[in-house]
């Protein structure tokens, strides 16, 4: 895939949120919140809801607990209108509240918080990139499916802001409270991993890198 | 240099990189095969993780919101009662006890008083329906809503959605006043200084099939 596809996909693959709200908007519409409009609140929870879900669900392992922090941010922006300045994009100012929610479900007690398995991170070198190129596409997106679900929660959270929100550089590193190398490094580290799940993947399935290079 | 440009990739697979950093990347994938091969593997990514976003109804938790706004407004409401602690009995309150023979007089002669006044005022200020739309609110009686405002009446693709609608008319400052009528008309009342440039942003809109000046909100049939 060249630059050229590339620059194709952007209108049908970062731009799909047929309901993103613009700042100017969202201002409007808060201020009409502020005068307690359940009306223009019921269209931000309409514009918003559904990636709140999305995002809360890379998170957690629960539908329902997925749709009580959509209810949870929501029921803050009704509470707080004003708070937001138009400082960062509406959605990412919107995600930030959603995150702080997850973050504190996710630090509630009798919760296992998931990470990449060592053997993953640590037991093979990942210079060589034959097994990413070498599978097919069929077993690749498969493949890559599985090794994502893998990823420690921060690098999926990464994953998901940038390729499902579409979401810049800086925005990413607003959202998350660190430097925007970091958000650089963690895209690093998350291929990576992907690139040594692949690898353990297909020597657990028998193959070697090389036979399964000559297959493709 | 080439690392710098490795870590862009993502973001140039986002398409949200400024057009100088972009023409360098576009340069350099020409020029590097391994290149292609990350940008190959950040495009697939986006795609996967397009896929495997989770799917949910429009109104996801909406009710469940609702109905916490409802109780906290209800509760809200109860304690501002609780708070606010009987006022000492008056002269007049001591009067209009209910065993007092004044508290009846007074109720009769406000039943008289407000029989006259609805006989007097007629029905004509009474709106026998009322659209609710983003606020403020118009009525049947006043169908061209106030005097800095101005009516249109815009008709839909039938496959936009009700959020979708919501933001379009949000987007222009207006709010929906009436509709949908025979043709699957709906009327907007936008702020008058607004109604040039926010009929050109919605005629330009491919949601909307047509815009047009209205002068009033029919009644529903």
């Amino acid at each position: 895939m060249g630059p050229n596809t590339n620059t194709s996909m952007k209108t049908a693959a970062f731009r799909d949120h047929a309901c993103d709200l613009d700042n100017a908007t969202a201002l409007y519409l808060l201020q009409r919140v502020s005068a307690k409009d359940q009306d223009a609140f019921v269209t931000i929870h309409r514009a918003m809801g559904r990636r709140v879900f999305a995002f809360a669900m890379r998170h957690l392992d629960s539908a329902e607990q997925a749709e009580e922090i959509v209810s949870d941010t929501m029921f803050e922006i009704w509470k707080y209108p004003q708070r937001f300045a138009g400082l960062s994009k509406f959605s990412t100012w919107v995600l930030g509240i959603a995150r702080h929610r997850i973050l504190d479900r996710l630090r509630a007690p009798n919760r296992t918080t998931e990470a990449l398995t060592s053997d993953i991170e640590d037991s093979v070198p990942s210079t060589d990139e034959s097994a990413y190129d070498g599978m097919a596409a069929l077993q690749r997106e498969g493949g890559v499916r599985s090794c994502m679900d893998k990823l420690s929660i921060q690098h999926r959270e990464c994953m998901h802001l940038v390729f499902y929100e579409g979401m810049p550089l800086g925005e990413v590193a607003r959202l998350q409270g660190c430097p925007e190398n970091t958000v650089k490094t963690r895209l690093f580290h998350a291929r990576r991993k992907i690139q040594n799940c692949l690898r353990l993947l297909l020597v657990g399935e028998g193959h070697t890198i090389s036979r399964v290079a000559t297959h493709a | 240099m080439h690392d710098e440009l490795d870590s862009m990739l993502p973001w140039y697979a986002n398409d949200t990189l400024d057009d100088r950093e972009r023409a360098v990347i576009a340069q350099q994938l020409l020029l590097d095969p391994a290149m292609r091969r990350e940008i190959t593997f950040w495009n697939e990514t986006a795609i996967h993780q397009r896929r495997s976003a989770a799917p949910a109804a429009e109104d996801i938790g909406l009710l469940r919101t609702l109905e916490r706004i409802r109780r906290q407004t209800h509760m809200s409401a109860s304690t501002k009662g609780n708070a606010s602690s009987p006022p000492p009995p008056s002269g007049w309150s001591r009067w209009l006890r209910p065993d007092g023979w004044l508290r009846p007089a007074f109720a009769c002669a406000l039943l008289v008083v407000i029989a006259e006044s609805a006989f007097l005022v007629g029905h004509v200020t009474q709106p026998d329906v009322t659209y609710r739309g983003a606020t403020p609110a118009a009525t049947l009686a006043t169908p061209t809503v106030a005097l800095e405002e101005s009516l249109l009446s815009v008709v839909f693709d039938p496959a936009t959605s009700e959020a979708e609608i919501r933001l379009l008319v949000a987007s222009q400052s207006g709010w929906i006043v009436g509709g949908p009528g025979n043709g699957g008309e709906y009327y907007l009342a936008v702020p008058r200084d607004k109604v040039v440039s926010a009929t050109d942003a919605l005629r330009a809109n491919h949601s909307i099939k047509q815009v047009m000046a209205a002068t009033s909100v029919p009644r529903p049939q």
